[in-house]
This record gives structure tokens, C-alpha cells and sequence, in this order.
């Protein structure tokens, strides 16, 4: 041995003594990484850590590298830069470095496994935190199911698992619509015939029934129909209900590939969390979905007819909904066009109080009572008592105002009977100008027992006008202040303008007048319907529906 | 018309057998049901009523689910053996009432029978 060495040696020895009952491992190394000496914990910890050989070859590699690094650095201090980490079997140790001045480093090395595991625990469990929150806003941000379907799958395939299948309740045929993710790959929407006792767990899944462990499901009785196109072999695969509002909104299905990693017992919580996420924007969007849908088929059979000429008689009528929310008003019209060229054609303009489907309801019960009942249309009182009596019930006030008018071409003018039930009486523009109110008043339907009403019997001549509309006309409001009705006043003087224009321009003008004094003011369901002598020079017009040929 | 004034109903009794329900603001689709709540609750808590007085001198306006909620309130009032009266009619209301021939048969004496009808 040289001097050097042996000064060293017996420096070390020197601390040694001191150090070797410590309760914290530490290991003295030269410059050049060969140990100098470590106490009695380091030598339990570090079993193939001798004196004498260097710490590259018998060290774990974390500490040999800081070792190295520091022996590089030529920045003298007791302890320069920070502590090096790493693991040895399955603890985790931090490795102090203490520098001396003979060049030795002793490296006190703190086992901080638990505060590392802890440290981690908070990591992922702050990053699921996450996740969650962001399936909430990526979910609740839309009401469209099938995207709903697609944000979940996308959303599982990139925090949870390598594929992810939504599988929604049984539809029409005993079929599941499904929505299948790879990760990466694009999202997959199909139909699936299948037998849902084939997986199990998900036929219970499908129902609501609480999960299956994943370590109870067998990867390897995965039914082909289950795999995606292009996913090996399954590793691992968890099923979890979608639980939806009172009903279940389908299964979620997560796989994960047969290199990953299974399923733990803290993921699987979390899936079912995500999976409660999915399930609420699911049902929530489905809920929607039936809505838009049953919205959209009242809205078919209540919509207006669109009106053109009958039997030589123009009509024209214009609607437009309350608001976009609640898109069927309770307003209505329809037109029964006579089945003989000389016979009267029966039009219908109402009002039914309220709003929605409630509405919605009352005016479908209207127009098909009213429909059965046009072969009375001879006698419009019978005819409102009749309407009267099937809508008489007894939990609600809930009535209608409606206006009846029999139409039929006479000569060169068209001939009119209208009768009212408690609706503001139609408005006749004559070809001067002149405005008058037909001569109607009647009950208003559905609340009370006994109706009565008057018919007023009057003639068009050739340009002249009966406007038939309902209060969401008269009472928009708006205007300079924005607080006051339109008002009949108004509406009479629009219609004063109105002489001798054909039935679309009159309705057109209307409409426009009153959606121009409401502004952006909320407004409630307007409808108007104009019944209009043609004036009589087309002798040969056919007005788009063969029978409208007339002669002047 | 969804911009309408709140409506505040004020119910007080005068005797035994006379109620009153002020009305102020607008009976409409957003605030109309207020008037039957009210009724309501104090019907039950008042037995005996004769009369029941509904002052509108204060109803801005009225529209059709107004109107349904008056024909409501007409039934309750019915209901308990009362007389419904509608005091201080503005001339909208009158008009609305006139046009669709309620006001006969909300303040009529006792429930119209088929004798009574208005027929024409």
C-alpha cells in the first residue's frame, strides 16, 4: 500500500468507529468510486458492497452514476447539489452525499418508501381527480348521445385502458348499439346481434346490477364479437354499468391488451366512478334525445299545413313558434278543403292556452275532434258544443279560442260564414280600404259548460280580404318602449294598407310588422291566416292543386 | 309574453263571510297561478265564505292563461259555496271577458244550468 492510501484507510477507520452503530446506512467512497469503509446498517442494506471494491460494480447503478458525478464536479462544499434517489429491492432510498476533504464522499443513504408512496398515492390520485373533472366537462358539454358514447370511449382509452366499448340497451330487434375505441384509433360505431350472457357480468351490467370484479372475468372467454378489429390478445377486461337516471344507460366495457397491466382494485373504483359520469350524460342526452324526438313528431301532425288556392278561393297563413324551447305553441290552423268544387271548405284558426306539451296535446284533441266533426260544419254552433263537450274535463282550466269559417267561391266573390269561440273576430280589409270586424262572438271552448255563439254570414269581393289571427299578434310587445302591445288599433291600420294584395303578401306584411314592433322581445305563439277573393282577371289560374280553376 | 310584471295577490276578509283578493300586476302564463295559490290556501283556512271579491283594478294585463287561472279560480271559489265578483274591471279585461263570454258565468249567481245558457 502507498502512503496516500493508507493515510486515507486509517482516516476512515477513524470515522468508521464512529459511524458504524448508526441507524441510517452510509458508505464511504474515494474519488475514484472504490468504498472506503460502510457501517453495519449499509452492509445489511448492501449486501455485495465491500470495502475495497468500487461501487460501479457492486452498488446499485443510481448511486455508483451520483457517485461519479460528484467525484467529477470540482466544486468543493460539505454537500454539494442534491440528494440522489433510487431503489434497492423494493424500498426507496435517498443518498446524501457528504463531502470531505481528502476527496472521500460518505453517502448517508434515508429510506423514504413511505413518503414516496404517499407522494405517489397523491399524484394519481389528484391525476384521477383530474380525469374526472374532465370527463364531467367533456360529457356534460354535449346532449348528443351518439357523441356522448364517443366522448366516453375516447376519454376511457386514453386514462384507463387500451379499449374501450360502450354498449346502450337493447333497441329495436333485441340489438345493442355500441361504440368501440382503440387507443389512437378511431372511434367505431355499430349494431351488434349478439348475446350479452356470453361476457360475463354484462348482460347483469346492461340491467344496472352492480360490477364484476375484473379478476373474476376470464380474458380468455371473451367472445370474438367483443374484441375490436385489430386488438390482440385481451389481457384483462373490466365491465361496469352505466347507471343512468332510474334506468341504466348501458355497460361500459374496459380492456386493457395482454402485456398491460391488470386491473387494480383502486382503477376499478375509478372506472366506476367514470363510468357514473358517463352513465348520468348519457341518460341525461338519451332523455334529451326521446324529448327532441317526441317534440319533433307532435311537431309533424301539429305543424300548419302549408295553404295555397282551393276552389278558387286563396289562403295564406304564416306561424311562428313562442320560443325555440318549447318549440309547439298552442296556437293553430288548418284547412279541410271541401270534397266537391261548390261546397264549402271548412278553415280552422286557434288559440289553446298555455304553453308546451301540455298545449301541445290539448290543440291534437282540437284538430281531430274538429276533423270528425266537418260533417256538421253546416252548423258551427253545434259544432262548438260538440268540441266543447269532449274537451270538458276536470282538472285544469285549460280551454281554447278558435274562429270557424266555411269558405266557398260565389260568382266572382267568395262567401263566408265565421263563427268565433271567445277568439278576437276575424278582420275583413274591403277593396277601399275599410277595415271591419266580423260580426262574431261566441264562449270560448273547454272550460264551461255551455257554449253559445253568433255566425256572421258575409261576401268577399274579388281582392278583398278576412284575416283570421291570434292574440300573440296584438299582444307582442315591444315597440319604441319596448313595453307596449301591438294592439288591434295598429293591426287595423296595417291591414288598411293591405287592400287588394293577394293572401301571401297580407299574412307576409302582418307577420312582419309584428315580429318588427317585438324587436328581441319574447313573444307568444302568432299565427295568421288570410282567405282572399282572387281579384278576376286569372280567368285560367290553377293554383297548384288541379281543382283551383275558376271563372271570374 | 314572458317580460310581465310580478303579480302580488293581497287576501283579506271582511266579516265572517266576505273575502277579498287585491290583484296587482299582470295575470299572465308566468305569474297567473299565483292568484289560485293564494285562493287556495285561504279558502281552506276560512270556512264559511259567501262572497269572494277579486279587485282587478290593478291587472295590467291578461291573457288567455290569465283568463284560465280566473276560470280556475272560479271553480275554487264554487267549490267552497261562494260567489266569485270581480271588482273594479279595467276595460282590457272587461273586453277580454266580454269576447270570449266569461263574465256572465264567472260572477253569475249560482252555477249556470242548461236553462241558463246564453244561447243565440
Amino acid at each position: 500500500m502507498t502512503e496516500p492510501e493508507h493515510a486515507t484507510s486509517a482516516a476512515v477507520l477513524e470515522i468508521d468507529a464512529r459511524i458504524d452503530t448508526a441507524p441510517y446506512p452510509a458508505v464511504v467512497a474515494d474519488a475514484a468510486g472504490i468504498v472506503q469503509a460502510l457501517n453495519r446498517a449499509a452492509r445489511t442494506l448492501l449486501p455485495d458492497v465491500r470495502v475495497g471494491e468500487t461501487l460501479t460494480a457492486t452498488a446499485p447503478g443510481w448511486l455508483a452514476e451520483s457517485h461519479a458525478t460528484l467525484a467529477a464536479d470540482p466544486t468543493p462544499g460539505p454537500s454539494p447539489g442534491g440528494a440522489a434517489q433510487g431503489w434497492v429491492d423494493r424500498r426507496s432510498l435517498e443518498g446524501h452525499p457528504v463531502r470531505h476533504d481528502d476527496g472521500t464522499v460518505t453517502w448517508w443513504l434515508v429510506d423514504d418508501t413511505d413518503t414516496r408512496l404517499a407522494r405517489e398515492a397523491l399524484r394519481t390520485e389528484q391525476a384521477r381527480t383530474a380525469f374526472l373533472t374532465e370527463v364531467s366537462t367533456a360529457l356534460l358539454g354535449s346532449l348528443n348521445l351518439q357523441r356522448c358514447m364517443e366522448t366516453t370511449v375516447t376519454l376511457a382509452t386514453v386514462n384507463l385502458c387500451d379499449a374501450a366499448i360502450v354498449m346502450a340497451p337493447a333497441g329495436r330487434g333485441g340489438r345493442y348499439p355500441t361504440v368501440t375505441a382503440v387507443r389512437g384509433g378511431e372511434v367505431v360505431h355499430d349494431v351488434l346481434d349478439v348475446d350479452a350472457e356470453e361476457v360475463p357480468g354484462l348482460a347483469e351490467a346492461l340491467q344496472g346490477f352492480p360490477p364484476v370484479p375484473s379478476r373474476w372475468l376470464d380474458p380468455m372467454s371473451v367472445p370474438e364479437w367483443l374484441r375490436p378489429t385489430g386488438f390482440g390478445e385481451v389481457g384483462s377486461i373490466v365491465v361496469t354499468p352505466l347507471p343512468g337516471h332510474g334506468v341504466p344507460a348501458g355497460a361500459l366495457i374496459l380492456v386493457r391488451g395482454a402485456g398491460a397491466a391488470e386491473f387494480s382494485e383502486e382503477e376499478e373504483v375509478v372506472a366506476r366512478l367514470f363510468a357514473t359520469r358517463a352513465g348520468v350524460a348519457m341518460s341525461a342526452a338519451r332523455m334529451y334525445d326521446q324529448q327532441a324526438s317526441i317534440t319533433e313528431t307532435l311537431m309533424r301532425d301539429l305543424l300548419p299545413p302549408t295553404v295555397h288556392q282551393l276552389s278558387g278561393v286563396e289562403f295564406a297563413a304564416r306561424y311562428r313558434a313562442a320560443q325555440d324551447g318549447d318549440r309547439i305553441g298552442g296556437d293553430f290552423y288548418d284547412v279541410h278543403p271541401a270534397s266537391e268544387e261548390d261546397e264549402e271548405s271548412l278553415v280552422v284558426l286557434g288559440d289553446v292556452c298555455g304553453k308546451g306539451l301540455d298545449a301541445a296535446v290539448l290543440t291534437g284533441k282540437i284538430r281531430s275532434t274538429l276533423h270528425a266533426l266537418l260533417p256538421l260544419a253546416d252548423d258551427h254552433l253545434r259544432m262548438l258544443r260538440l268540441l266543447n263537450g269532449a274537451l270538458l274535463n276536470t282538472h285544469d282550466a285549460r280551454f281554447a279560442t278558435l274562429v270557424l269559417a266555411s269558405v266557398a267561391r260565389d260568382g266572382a266573390g267568395v262567401r263566408l260564414r265565421l263563427t268565433c269561440g271567445g277568439h278576437p273576430a276575424p278582420l275583413v280589409v274591403r277593396a277601399d280600404g275599410r277595415v271591419e270586424e266580423a260580426p262574431t262572438r261566441g264562449t270560448l271552448i273547454g272550460a264551461m259548460p255551455d257554449v253559445g255563439a253568433t255566425t256572421a254570414e258575409l261576401t268577399l269581393g274579388p281582392g278583398e280580404t278576412c284575416l283570421m289571427y291570434t292574440d300573440g299578434i296584438t299582444e307582442a310587445k315591444g315597440g319604441p318602449f319596448g313595453d307596449e302591445l301591438f294592439g288591434e288599433h295598429r293591426l287595423h291600420r296595417a291591414l288598411g294598407e293591405c287592400a287588394g294584395m293577394p293572401a301571401e303578401a297580407v299574412v307576409e306584411r302582418v307577420q312582419m310588422l309584428a315580429s318588427q314592433w317585438l324587436g328581441r322581445g319574447a313573444h307568444d305563439d302568432m299565427a295568421v291566416l288570410a282567405i282572399t277573393a282572387p281579384r278576376g282577371q286569372h280567368l285560367t289560374a290553377v293554383g297548384g292543386h288541379g281543382r283551383g280553376r275558376y271563372t271570374a | 309574453m314572458t317580460a310581465g310584471q310580478r303579480l302580488t295577490c293581497t287576501w283579506a276578509v271582511a266579516g265572517r263571510r266576505t273575502g277579498r283578493l287585491t290583484i296587482v300586476g299582470d295575470l299572465d302564463y308566468d305569474h297567473a297561478d299565483e292568484i289560485n295559490r293564494v285562493l287556495v290556501e285561504n279558502l281552506g283556512a276560512h270556512p264559511g265564505l259567501r262572497a269572494v271579491h277579486l279587485d282587478c283594478a290593478e291587472v295590467a294585463f291578461c291573457d288567455s292563461y290569465g283568463l284560465a287561472a280566473l276560470l280556475m279560480a272560479h271553480r275554487h271559489i264554487r267549490g267552497v259555496g261562494a260567489r266569485l265578483h270581480l271588482d273594479n274591471l279595467q276595460p282590457g279585461l272587461t273586453r277580454l271577458l266580454e269576447l270570449t263570454r266569461t263574465l256572465e258565468y264567472l260572477t253569475a249567481e249560482a252555477a249556470p244550468s242548461r236553462a241558463e245558457k246564453f244561447d243565440t
